[in-house]
């Protein structure tokens, strides 16, 4: 008996609620995205807090379940928790609000940045500060792969795919081999769907309660 | 003719990359420095360096740099719609369906052969990226090996690796510093 009653409430929210809350959304994803240095994971603490924590307009447990639909689907992870969180929000325009908040900052400052790069792009001490950064970019790549490698589980196929998928990537950035490493992933996808599959179907009961044991392990391990 | 490309490239960039962040350097990189040659791999490693000590999303970041390089304003607002429409239309409809279509047992199989391959292709892109980082290209076109390169990457990744703590734009900034005090007043 409660659960029409609340939905005929947010049906008949007034216009006036209905703006003010696409503004809301609006100031606090441009304020996630004009201050979170280091993209999709940097960003998802602040979410946290302005969305759950402070507002509780999503509780823990939803939150913990949007975080992780917006790192498994494609896409930019910033945008994919923007749009979740705002359509749980605010509908289909909350959504557009947030995902189009979360970017403006962005693209504010980048264009700004932009003229005075290739303002620049000629002066010595900028060519050499850039010789620098460049060796530091090197070592975040390096970093990155460091993490996701402790996030992989570690059998005989993981192994395989990533060498297969190495080589053909490597081959296909000297244009050796005319691959677009778009075809990569879609194979990788079908692969893990067709080993899976086949996986369950041999061993039935006894494995896939391992599985889950294992799955719950990687994740406390994670927090 | 460059906006319907522009817009065709990220759109495929935003509906393939999973994982974010670095997962998406390898296909910006095959796309824009390799397949179209828009820029060079020195100026797309130096926009890594960028975007990583700006705010914001860095696929948004490299998108709106190389759609203004390319297409002024209106190229910006053709890459970015073209990295957002993906993720919007998927995560609308992921959140009209339902919230537990992710834990659909295919889902996860996928994963299953998605991870290692965004390891490896996170790593191809490393490679190109080190051989763009360790050396000097001279206007004539000579290769040579910059050794210093070589010892200021090792030197930032145990930064990162021992000193958590250290954000990586106060790596970026000291790098930049210790780059023109070398290269410029040692060397």
């Amino acid at each position: 008996m409660k659960t029409p009653k609340t939905n005929a409430n947010i049906e008949k929210k007034s216009i006036k609620e209905q703006a003010k809350l696409l503004c809301q959304l609006f100031l606090i994803f441009f304020k996630i995205g004009a201050f979170t240095f280091g993209g999709g994971y940097a960003m998802i603490s602040l979410i946290e807090k302005e969305i759950s924590e402070k507002r509780k307009w999503v509780d823990d447990k939803e939150m913990l379940n949007i975080l992780a639909i917006a790192e498994s689907t494609p896409g930019v992870i910033a945008l994919n928790s923007a749009t979740y969180v705002g359509a749980k929000v605010g509908g289909f325009f909350g959504a557009l609000v947030s995902s189009i908040a979360v970017m403006l900052p962005s693209i504010v400052i980048i264009i700004f940045l932009s003229r005075i790069i290739t303002q620049f792009q000629t002066n010595q001490y900028v060519k050499w500060a850039f010789l620098g950064i460049r060796s530091a970019v090197v070592a975040l790549i390096l970093n990155a792969i460091f993490k996701l490698v402790k996030g992989v589980k570690k059998t005989f196929f993981s192994l395989i795919v990533f060498v297969i998928a190495l080589t053909l990537a490597i081959l296909s950035s000297f244009e050796i081999i005319p691959i677009n490493i778009i075809w990569i992933i879609i194979a990788a996808a079908l692969t893990g769907i067709i080993y899976g599959y086949f996986g369950r179907k041999n061993n039935k009961n006894t494995i896939n309660i391992d599985e889950d044991k294992e799955i719950n392990k990687t994740e406390e391990e994670d927090k | 003719m460059i906006y319907l490309q522009l817009f065709w490239t990220f759109f495929k960039i935003g509906l393939f990359t999973i994982g974010g962040g670095m997962a998406m350097i390898p296909l910006i990189q095959n796309a824009v420095v390799i397949d179209h040659g828009w820029i060079t791999q020195e100026l797309f490693i130096d926009f890594i360096g960028i975007a990583e000590s700006t705010p914001g999303p860095m696929a948004i970041n490299i998108g709106t740099f190389i759609g203004y390089e390319l297409g002024g304003i209106l190229g910006v607002l053709i890459t970015t719609l073209g990295l957002f429409l993906p993720s919007f239309i998927i995560i609308f409809t992921i959140y009209k369906l339902s919230s537990n279509f992710m834990k659909k047992p295919a889902i996860k199989d996928m994963f299953l052969g998605l991870q290692p391959t965004v390891v490896a292709l996170i790593t191809s892109a490393l490679v190109m990226v080190s051989i763009a980082a360790c050396t000097f290209t001279s206007s004539s076109g000579v290769v040579s090996f910059n050794w210093f390169g070589v010892v200021l990457a090792i030197a930032c990744f145990l930064v990162m690796q021992f000193a958590k703590k250290v954000h990586p734009i106060i790596i970026i900034i000291a790098s930049a510093g210790i780059g023109i005090l070398f290269y410029g007043f040692i060397l």
